[in-house]
């Protein structure tokens, strides 16, 4: 079958033909596109191979990081999550074809960096948004899940915290820092 | 008197009985074969593979990183399609195994499953044609795409998770408000 598509030489990309076009067509074309201009940024005709790691974006991360944290530790949470949202900029900006655990290693610091500052700032909701991804993509870590308890009890959700922390202890059963805050909530749900 | 039987006879039953089988298998396959083409496709469509072919006919040809970069997303999409494949196998087996799942049902999967080793080695084909040896790197590239997309397709959809949260919030206020 035919694409509806329409080549523009002097761009180098791809549009759909507005009368044909779906969400399907539109998301091949902007990946395309975006990978057009990655391989032209990298000057090759075909990716290089996965497990090739491009060392600025590395460096340029842990900058960006670092700079996050040491805000953080100066208690300026405003600056420590723009920073961290740079940082994880960056991370996105890593070449789709490399190794995934570059990726996932990258974003996995700087989400939970951020979440624990949203945390500290009590930003609930963004607090949750964060962990719930964590909890998602890095599943086997029992801070993440506490991370999404520690949510859930801010708004006196009280079940949902219950579960995350023993989900939290069933990964890291001998975590003080979670164990504690279980008979927190089993207090209060005692009280209820 | 017995009569003699005639020495074309075994010649002719042999005979009627090869274009009896011949003419069976005929109509049997072409019937198979009909019943697949009617046959619904697991998955209906595939515009990276449409989008991937029209570049490669296009006169002039696109430069080498627009083909390479349409490929890619092929390949990702056949590497997603295999993956969910993989996945259903070994649950739709046994549902039919039960009875649970219709032959018909069973034989479309089978289908799809044959017509992806057929659109992976096309894809290969086309890898090679592109450069020589970039089949061997193509999947593994594809793989890492596909996932590196989920990841970012998850990083989109903090803001609803954000705002879901938010709601969550305001009528957990509201009911504490009440008590």
């Amino acid at each position: 079958m035919s694409a509806p598509i329409i080549y523009n030489t002097a761009t180098k990309s791809i549009s759909i033909e507005p009368e044909l076009s779906t969400p399907e067509w539109e998301a091949d074309a902007e990946s395309i596109n975006l990978m057009v201009r990655d391989l032209v940024a990298l000057g090759q005709d075909v990716p290089m191979a996965a497990n090739a790691c491009n060392g600025k974006i590395t460096e340029a991360f842990k900058k960006m990081l670092d700079s996050a944290i040491a805000e953080y530790k100066k208690s300026r949470y405003p600056d420590a999550i723009r920073l961290a949202n740079l940082a994880l900029g960056i991370a996105v900006r890593r070449y789709r074809w490399e190794s995934f655990g570059y990726t996932l290693s990258e974003i996995g610091q700087v989400i939970s960096f951020r979440c624990d500052v949203y945390l500290a700032n009590s930003q609930w909701a963004e607090a949750f948004a964060d962990a719930s991804l964590l909890s998602l993509v890095i599943p086997n870590s029992a801070l993440n899940h506490f991370r999404k308890g520690q949510c859930y009890q801010a708004i006196n959700n009280l079940v949902a915290a219950k579960q995350c922390y023993q989900t939290g202890l069933t990964i890291a059963s001998d975590n003080e820092q979670i164990k504690a805050s279980l008979d927190e909530v089993n207090a209060l749900l005692e009280k209820v | 008197m017995a009569q003699s039987v005639s020495l074309y006879t075994p010649v002719i039953y042999i005979a009627v009985l090869l274009s009896v089988l011949v003419i069976f298998s005929t109509v049997y396959r072409k019937r198979k074969l009909r019943s697949l083409e009617g046959m619904k496709p697991w998955y209906p469509t595939h515009t990276s593979r449409d989008i991937y072919e029209t570049l490669a006919e296009m006169a002039p040809k696109p430069p080498t990183k627009v083909l390479t970069s349409a490929l890619l997303r092929r390949a990702t999409e056949d590497i997603r399609r295999v993956v969910k494949i993989r996945e259903a196998k070994g649950a739709l087996a046994t549902l039919h195994q039960k009875g649970s799942v219709s032959d018909d049902l069973w034989l479309r999967f089978t289908k799809s499953e044959k017509l992806m080793e057929l659109e992976l080695q096309d894809c290969a084909n086309e890898a090679n044609k592109i450069k020589e040896g970039f089949a061997s790197t193509l999947f593994s590239s594809a793989q890492e795409i596909a996932q590196n997309d989920a990841i970012r397709q998850r990083l989109g959809n903090l803001d609803k998770i954000r705002d879901d949260f938010k709601k969550e919030m305001e009528n957990a206020n509201i009911t504490a408000s009440k008590k």
